[in-house]
């Protein structure tokens, strides 16, 4: 996990408020919404870590835009923009930069998480 | 209140996509992947709208366009693609498969709304003409059965009654409106003088110097 210092400051920043305005004023989907992500996220990052240890482009391409988009609902920033680069990276065959990449989104999304379960509650 | 067809391996979206159609008046028929998408458009009555997410395990978006253009059943069916893809050649790709629309994500959930009520009507529309393509094709059917009701002689002009009497026009018409006097006098006029007995088609008497049965009557 990154330390907190080299987390983007839209991630520590990101409120469940403003994903409620998103939705349109509704707290409660917000909160739905943010209870399914905390449940998926971890099965998506070990498909995206195994991926990258069988250096399996095509694998890591598609789990990282998968994760891309369920990020995607939450926040423009941050992991969103590493998901993409990891998927872009797989793309065009850059594998050495993968690692990197996957440890700095493993990071990004920890610190997410972290945010939503202080501000929601959940677990 | 009309259906909608969503496709989409995000749990997330899928969970919010749920909740905005439901709140909008629509009803949902959500599924995870594109397998499961295929499955719900082969049943009766499908969903008129579908949003259909292009990134899906097995059978993906632009497949699934490909098969709701090539299904005449699924001819009302009005699809938004929806993608993380932003180049413009994917845009194109979208729409060329298929698509009706594309919306890259993420998106303003009131873009969507307005999106859904424009594939709405469009959808509707379709559908009305289809059932009116359907009650004109039923319309002619009965007009070329109706024809085949009157078959006049070419050469002599008189019109074979249904019970298969050839008859002056006159006499016909007299006879639709007092049945039974008029259909007397046609059973003797054509006795005695049309030896053409049952022509296949509407107005067709072969000539008089024709091997084949004919009027012989002028």
């Amino acid at each position: 996990m990154l330390p907190s210092a080299t987390v983007p400051d839209r991630v520590n920043n990101w409120t469940s408020a403003d994903l409620a305005e998103r939705l349109g004023g509704n707290r409660t989907l917000a909160h739905e919404l943010i209870a399914i992500f905390l449940l998926e996220y971890p099965s998506l990052l070990q498909s995206i870590r195994a991926s990258a240890d069988r250096q399996d482009r095509e694998a890591i391409s598609r789990s990282a835009h998968a994760m891309k988009g369920t990020l995607a609902n939450f926040i423009d920033s941050g992991p969103t923009v590493t998901a993409r680069a990891l998927e872009r990276a797989a793309a065009d065959a850059r594998l050495a930069d993968v690692p990197a990449l996957v440890e700095q989104l493993e990071g990004e999304i920890q610190a997410l998480a972290a945010v939503m379960r202080r501000q929601t509650g959940a677990r | 209140m009309m259906r909608v067809l969503v496709a989409d391996d995000d749990p997330v979206l899928r969970h919010a996509l749920t909740s905005h159609l439901q709140s909008w008046g629509y009803t949902s028929a959500v599924v995870m992947d594109g397998g499961a998408a295929l499955n719900a458009l082969q049943q009766p009555d499908p969903p008129l709208l579908a949003i259909i997410d292009w990134n899906m395990p097995g059978v993906d978006g632009t497949d699934l366009c490909r098969y709701i253009r090539a299904t005449p059943a699924l001819a009302a069916t009005y699809v938004i693609l929806l993608t993380g893809n932003q180049d413009r050649s994917d845009v194109v790709a979208g729409l060329e498969s298929g698509a009706d629309d594309y919306i890259i994500k993420p998106f303003s959930w009131e873009e969507l709304r307005a999106r859904l009520r424009i594939g709405s009507r469009i959808a509707g529309l379709q559908q009305a003409l289809a059932a009116r393509v359907d009650e004109l094709q039923h319309a002619l059917g009965n007009v070329k059965r109706l024809s085949g009701l009157l078959p006049i002689c070419a050469y002599c002009k008189k019109i074979r009654n249904s019970e298969d009497y050839w008859m002056q026009v006159e006499q016909y018409l007299a006879n639709t409106r007092t049945p039974s006097s008029a259909m007397a006098s046609a059973r003797s006029a054509c006795t005695r003088n049309c030896l053409y007995t049952r022509p296949s088609k509407i107005a067709v008497c072969p000539i008089p110097n024709s091997s084949s049965p004919r009027c012989a009557t002028s």
